[in-house]
């Protein structure tokens, strides 16, 4: 049941979002200039800070001393102080609350002797009781009807007292420096400067520490001196990586070291590298810099170099720093401020060239172009890699990767099925977010799964439930794949005769042709080569050539199972040359390591410096093998997802010959074979990010291994996040009820409880034959003392009762007591339960809950802002949700409602003095 | 400080299986001994933390039951039974989480990484060092064998004046041994060192630049980028200010990769890790070893020190021993018959009954006493004498403490009642050699203590008069 609270927008946090509207506040300034606060229309000023007075003191009081005992749930003397109506009506022992009348009040009779609370709790303060006494000597006046205990007990929705300006301002929250996160590092390193150091980075930087939910709160990022040598070692690194002029002929066109043309080019490499213009005293210290790099005989290269050190430990790059000076009442931010967050909410790195270019020209203060800068950001793809942070961390699936269960009850958990159910909650995500674009809630009940055949079979899912993909010719697993700039795809899916098609779909098809069919052996795991043979194009794949020189980057993938370690030459696993020194690339295998030959105008006809992976990197089992080089000549070598290679690949490729053909498996000689077996092969005419490589080895590839789509409308009890491993391991081994329900209640629900009761017995009792973990918690919900509390949350799991400790399916448990999947939620905020007689009815109603999705409002809004949420966000978080319903409450239009909301556009000031 | 000699031996010993290179160690000794003699003692604060709490009855058995390891050390302490945290509490949550953000702060959590004010250590710090500590020290030193994690309060326990942690978590003996007596100093050519030397220049001026009185940001912005630029300092003193040869020479070996589960790989989903009692106290000893070598080559000051988060969920197995006489034979899992989580230690104090012999928290209890008597020990020992004759244990503030005066999570006046602390002489401003019942709240004992060492900031709400707590002032 949805309650209508009717509270005062300001200051209720979370209750808010329950659905009382008193006041509508506008959207958005239709100038964005507004920065008049907004006040509440035509509400009488006596009734509202009335109202507010209740909502900010009055409400938290009761909140914290009396509702525990008589609340909604719990009505002790059958008295219930969370109503307006049945507080004023009294309870057992008479009129609780008389208005302004505090003697005939038994509510102020109780607190002024402290009788109440019993003496088992604190008694009210004199502060309290002052503001009691006042109230009900001012006539006991309420703003709504009833009132949601979460938002008034809440620790981040308290009144606090910075917050009372709330009253008067739209307070777009508390502002301080973020430290970029090590993800966030990475990828600003990488869209800055062309260079991944995602490796080192997450070696040598301190790890970032969950707080309240994320890793990515503000006031967490605290700076240690780890932080401080790493940044320095990484400045290092990353310059050592980068083609200096290359990178500097970005910001002026010559070389010279003259003072003015220093100045251009650190103004240029400034503005680009730390977000925003420089003023005038940085370019002064950057230029001390370059002097002292000129004085010591360095060259113009040298003072690049020392300049990006200096610029990548700059607190500028490492902190996301904004002017908090002002007259501290709230303002707009800056076009390069706003870029900066848009970026970092959007895609955890920072403006590209086109954002800069808006904020040059001012356009990102106004809403129309605002928006579409936020529509084009949703379209690429570090939208996605962002989103898939945030998965990650609201359901920890880090912590996927460090479960033990007990190996005698669960022989079957390993690393490997671990892994397989984080990628399965991710590509679900992707699925349903992404691809499907449905509502955020539609996670709770989505009717598709995602599955390796490992975790099919500990789901106990049958395979033949995999479907296929939407065009009904790539596989259903495809989703999850990368297809824009794909150039070539051969999947093995032919299942026989001489001819393998190329699926990408990209212009004339480059089939290739078996010339010795006799020499493989087709299998539904793909295509084994067994004895030397030519897999070929019929004539050049000039369009595959011609759009990787006009790019300048390509990737070779190659999901293999070698025959052994020892063939070479190297072996070609995928070459595009005309002999044993003539290629434009071959992908190879040199006995137990993988080679790559790219030909450059700055390598050897034969490719020549090759990138290699370490020695033992072959191993007889299917193995992901990729190669990717981008514009900038940076190349690197991943072998399963992890990369295992880099090499610096300089160099234009005008010098490619056309006349290739495009080969697996031997070289055009024939002279140098290849055997294994074949799943997949693609080549893209641009560089896959480490992120994209990392989701295609968890794709896996058609034929088995990596994850297919499951359709599970028809499968009991699967379908949905809560139905996932990912999810179901956070009740451990013992499949606790309260653990789940309170994940349920905390992270779905957005809701909390009280402490237990004096003198309970809180140890876990052990299920046995002829006790659930059911009959455990319908003993507990039996008992009164217990029922107010874990009425709300035991019965959220029963849903979830044939689900044991990693996630199987049972009918019975391991003593043989029979299961059940029926139940009753209670709402937060509701008194009334609702039956269910499946776990897919209870996913059912937790998808189409409001709870459910303001819930997605609260947890998105936390991660975009990087900040715990404050009760003076109520006002914005009401618009923030109601806009993203009614775009479909889909991820994109959350995000985009945050990001054109005041949290993000304007900023909390300090007073100068 | 005119510091007696240390016994290399004796140290050495102590250090377990450290291998530090004895150039390294001399070195850093003689120039602690060759210190210019100072008049007094420096002032130092350290919270010493360990898990789950010795519920209230036990402490009064005093040094007959689980306290019995505190004994020979009993001089040097005063230990407070009695005290009330209760202004801690946090409804919802329970003591693991509040008791913990309570201990040394008497203040409730104000999330779960961050404390509803500052530990004492910190205050003390800022009082006696407003300006910052020299920048060869480290400022705040966090140290501990834990394995719990999901919330920073279980284990770090320095909190700055914002409730954020003070600094960085060392948790393995490489971490603290890297923090500590680690180098970055530059071997590069004098050319390649000069142009470094310019990048960090520009690097120190942007930072100062937005600490300074022109800096666009807030002053909570502005404090955070302080850190920043003092970790920088630090980091310059580290790379530039250290003599080459002397880098050269000093390359300690680094003790060993620890053999315990660390990071996400230590708390399993909060189920809890199997661990023996020999590998829990090798660790913890060389950590131990470590901190207290710090704090005797007078490398830090404050900071914070943990043996066991709160709320820890181990799986402990093992023969316990202590005095020569087998007190108990540990394995959790099995006395408890369950595994996960319902097979830790932290279930009997869930399970605690005053009317039955608890034998297993008594033993786990006993034996956190006894680490935490091994770290004070390393302390009072004739090398740890300072100028004043007396030792660094005497002249130190050692606070310890623990989340939970019970464990049972069903009575919050009673779980944050009673939590045990015990403090030193702090160079004789307190009373040592007795068992207090001091039956006030942790703020009040808190705000004593500062009031004694002469800070003038107090801990809690501004408006809230103190009430002294004289019983425990020398």
């Amino acid at each position: 049941m949805r309650l209508k609270y009717g509270l005062v927008a300001v200051g209720i946090g979370v209750g808010v979002l329950m659905g009382g509207v008193l006041f509508h506040a506008r959207w958005f300034p239709a100038n964005g200039a507004d920065e008049t606060p907004a006040r509440p229309a035509a509400a009488p000023g006596a009734a509202l800070a009335a109202a507010r007075h209740f909502d900010s003191h009055i409400a938290p009081l009761l909140a914290r001393h009396c509702w525990e005992c008589h609340g909604a749930k719990v009505r002790k003397g059958r008295l219930d102080l969370s109503r307006k109506e049945t507080a004023l009506a009294g309870g057992k022992s008479g009129k609780a609350i008389v208005p302004a009348n505090r003697a005939e009040s038994l509510l102020w009779q109780y607190v002024e002797t402290n009788e109440m609370p019993p003496k088992e709790r604190p008694p009210l303060s004199d502060r309290e009781k002052q503001l009691l006494r006042e109230w009900i000597d001012a006539g006991a006046i309420w703003s709504s009807g009833a009132a949601n205990p979460l938002a008034f007990t809440d620790e981040r929705i308290e009144p606090h007292q910075e917050f009372l300006v709330a009253d008067a301002v739209r307070d777009p929250g508390p502002i301080l420096l973020r430290r970029l996160t090590v993800s966030e590092y990475v990828e600003t390193v990488r869209s800055a400067v062309g260079v991944d150091v995602e490796r080192e980075a997450r070696r040598l930087l301190p790890p970032d520490l969950r707080a309240d939910g994320f890793s990515n709160t503000a006031y967490n990022l605290t700076i240690d001196l780890g932080n401080v040598e790493a940044y320095a070692q990484l400045a290092e690194i990353i310059v050592g990586r980068m083609d200096m002029r290359a990178f500097a002929s970005r910001f002026t066109d010559s070389q010279e070291l003259s003072d003015a043309n220093r100045r251009a080019l650190i103004a240029g490499m400034g503005k680009w590298l730390l977000r925003g213009p420089l003023q005038e005293q940085e370019i002064t210290t950057f230029l001390g810099v370059s002097s002292a790099v000129i004085q010591e005989g360095g060259d113009f290269t040298e003072v690049v170099r020392y300049l990006a050190q200096a610029m990548l430990q700059s607190p500028r790059f490492l902190y996301r720093i904004e002017d908090h000076r002002g007259d501290g009442r709230p303002r707009r931010v800056s076009d390069y401020e706003l870029a900066s967050r848009i970026s970092y909410i959007l895609w955890g790195g920072p403006p590209d060239q086109e954002l800069l270019r808006a904020a040059d020209a001012g356009e990102l203060s106004d809403q129309r172009r605002l928006q579409a800068q936020v529509e084009r950001m949703l379209r690429d793809p570090r939208a996605v890699e962002r989103s898939a942070q945030f998965i990650e961390e609201w359901l920890h699936l880090d912590q996927l990767a460090h479960l033990r269960p007990n190996p005698k009850r669960f022989p079957r958990w390993n690393e490997h099925l671990a892994a397989d159910m984080r990628a399965e909650t991710l590509a679900f995500f992707q699925y349903v977010v992404w691809e499907q674009k449905r509502p955020l809630a539609d996670l709770l009940n989505a009717q598709v799964a995602f599955a390796t055949p490992r975790l099919a079979e500990h789901y106990g899912l049958d395979r033949r439930l995999a479907v296929a993909g939407p065009n009904g010719r790539l596989p259903a697993r495809f989703t999850t794949r990368v297809t824009s700039d794909l150039q070539a795809l051969y999947t093995f899916a032919e299942g026989s005769g001489d001819t393998i098609r190329d699926l990408s779909g990209a212009g004339a098809a480059l089939d290739l042709k078996i010339a010795h069919p006799s020499a493989v052996r087709w299998s539904d795991n793909g295509l084994t080569v067994h004895a030397p043979t030519r897999i070929a194009t019929a004539g050049p794949p000039r369009r595959l050539t011609a759009a990787i020189r006009a790019a300048q980057a390509v990737t070779l993938e190659a999901w293999i199972t070698p025959a052994d370690t020892q063939q070479n030459g190297p072996a070609r696993l995928l070459t595009l040359s005309s002999g044993t020194s003539q290629r434009n690339f071959t992908l190879g295998q040199e006995g137990d390591k993988y080679e790559v030959r790219f030909r450059t105008r700055r390598t050897s006809a034969n490719g020549q410096p090759s990138v290699d992976s370490p020695r033992r990197a072959v191993e007889t089992r299917p193995t992901h093998v990729v190669y990717t080089r981008d514009a900038a000549g940076k190349a690197k070598l991943y072998i399963d997802g992890q990369e295992k290679g880099a090499r610096d690949i300089p160099g234009e490729l005008s010098n490619w010959d056309d006349r290739h053909l495009l080969m697996l498996a031997n070289e055009s000689t024939t002279d140098r074979p290849w055997r294994g077996v074949f799943h997949l092969v693609a080549v893209y005419s641009r560089a896959l990010t480490p992120a994209e490589v990392r989701r295609h080895h968890a794709a896996g590839w058609p034929q088995d291994q990596g994850l297919a789509r499951y359709d599970v409308s028809s499968v009991p009890g699967r379908g949905g996040l809560l139905t996932q491993g990912s999810v179901l391991t956070v009740g451990g081994d013992e499949a606790s009820m309260v653990a789940r329900g309170l994940f349920v209640l905390h992270d779905i629900l957005s809701s909390k409880v009280e402490d237990p009761p004096p003198c309970v017995d809180t140890t876990p009792v052990p299920t046995q034959p002829g006790l659930t973990q059911r009959s455990i918690a319908l003993t507990r919900l039996a008992d009164r003392a217990c029922a107010g509390c874990h009425g709300k949350f035991e019965p959220l799991a029963f849903g979830l009762e044939k689900f044991d400790g990693i996630g199987a399916y049972h009918d019975q448990d391991e003593h043989g007591n029979r299961l059940r999947d029926d139940g009753e939620i209670l709402f937060p905020g509701s008194d009334k339960p609702v039956a269910y007689r499946s776990s897919a009815e209870l996913m059912d109603l937790l998808a189409a809950s409001a709870r459910v999705r303001e819930t997605f409002t609260l947890k998105v809004t936390q991660f975009a802002l990087g900040r715990p949420l404050v009760k003076t966000d109520a006002p914005f978080l009401k618009e923030i949700h109601q806009a993203a319903q009614e775009g479909g409450g889909t991820y994109a239009s959350l995000i985009t409602a945050i990001v054109l909301s005041d949290l993000v556009r304007k900023t909390r000031t300090e007073k100068t003095p | 400080m005119n510091h007696t000699p240390i016994d290399r031996r004796t140290l050495l010993k102590g250090l377990g299986t450290v291998t530090i290179g004895l150039p390294f160690l001399e070195e850093m000794l003689a120039a602690t001994a060759a210190a210019p003699p100072q008049a007094g003692v420096p002032m130092r604060a350290f919270n010493i933390f360990f898990g789950l709490g010795i519920p209230a009855p036990l402490q009064t058995e005093g040094f007959r039951g689980v306290l019995e390891p505190l004994q020979p050390l009993r001089d040097k302490l005063l230990i407070l039974r009695q005290v009330d945290q209760i202004r801690g509490d946090r409804p919802g949550v329970n003591a693991h989480y509040d008791g913990s953000a309570a201990a040394f702060t008497a203040e409730p959590p104000d999330g779960t990484a961050r404390t509803g004010g500052p530990t004492i250590d910190q205050v003390i710090r800022s009082a006696y060092y407003p300006d910052g500590l020299p920048a060869d020290m480290v400022p705040t030193l966090i140290a501990g064998t834990f394995f719990r994690r999901d919330r920073v309060t279980r284990h770090s326990k320095s909190f700055n004046r914002d409730g954020t942690v003070a600094a960085t978590m060392q948790e393995t003996p490489r971490d603290l041994f890297t923090r500590l007596f680690g180098s970055t100093a530059q071997l590069d050519d004098p050319r390649g060192q000069r142009l470094k030397r310019s990048v960090l220049d520009a690097v120190l001026e942007q930072s100062r630049f937005y600490t300074g009185s022109n800096s666009p940001l807030g002053a909570a912005s502005k404090a955070r980028l302080t850190d920043h630029l003092d970790r920088i300092r630090e980091y310059e003193q580290r790379a530039f200010g250290m003599d080459e040869e002397v880098v050269r020479r000093r390359q300690p070996a680094m003790p060993k990769p620890s053999l315990l589960p660390h990071g996400g790989e230590a708390d399993p989903g909060g189920e809890g890790i199997d661990i023996t009692l020999a590998e829990l106290t090798a660790e913890w000893r060389l950590m131990a070893d470590l901190y207290a070598l710090a704090i005797q080559t007078d490398r830090v000051r404050f900071g914070s020190l943990t043996f066991l988060a709160a709320g820890e969920r181990i799986r402990l197995k093992g023969q316990y021993e202590y005095g020569g006489r087998t007190l108990f034979h540990f394995d959790d899992a099995a006395q408890h018959n369950r595994s996960g989580a319902g097979g830790c230690s932290h279930e009997w104090w869930h399970k605690f009954n005053e009317s039955k012999p608890n034998e297993q928290l008594r033993a786990h209890a006993h034996m956190k006493m006894r680490e935490v008597a091994y770290f004070l020990a390393r302390l009072d020992g004739p090398e740890a004498r300072e100028a004043n004759g007396k030792t660094i244990l005497d002249n130190t503030l050692f606070t310890i403490s623990t989340e939970s005066g019970d464990g049972r999570h069903n009575d919050v006046k009673r779980e944050l009642s009673g939590v045990f602390h015990a403090i030193t002489s702090a160079n004789g401003r307190f009373k040592t050699g007795q068992i207090l019942d001091v039956r006030a709240e942790g703020l009040d004992v808190y705000n004593t203590m500062l009031a004694a060492l002469n800070v003038p900031d107090r801990l809690g709400p501004p408006d809230r008069p103190m009430k002294a707590v004289d019983a425990i002032r020398a």
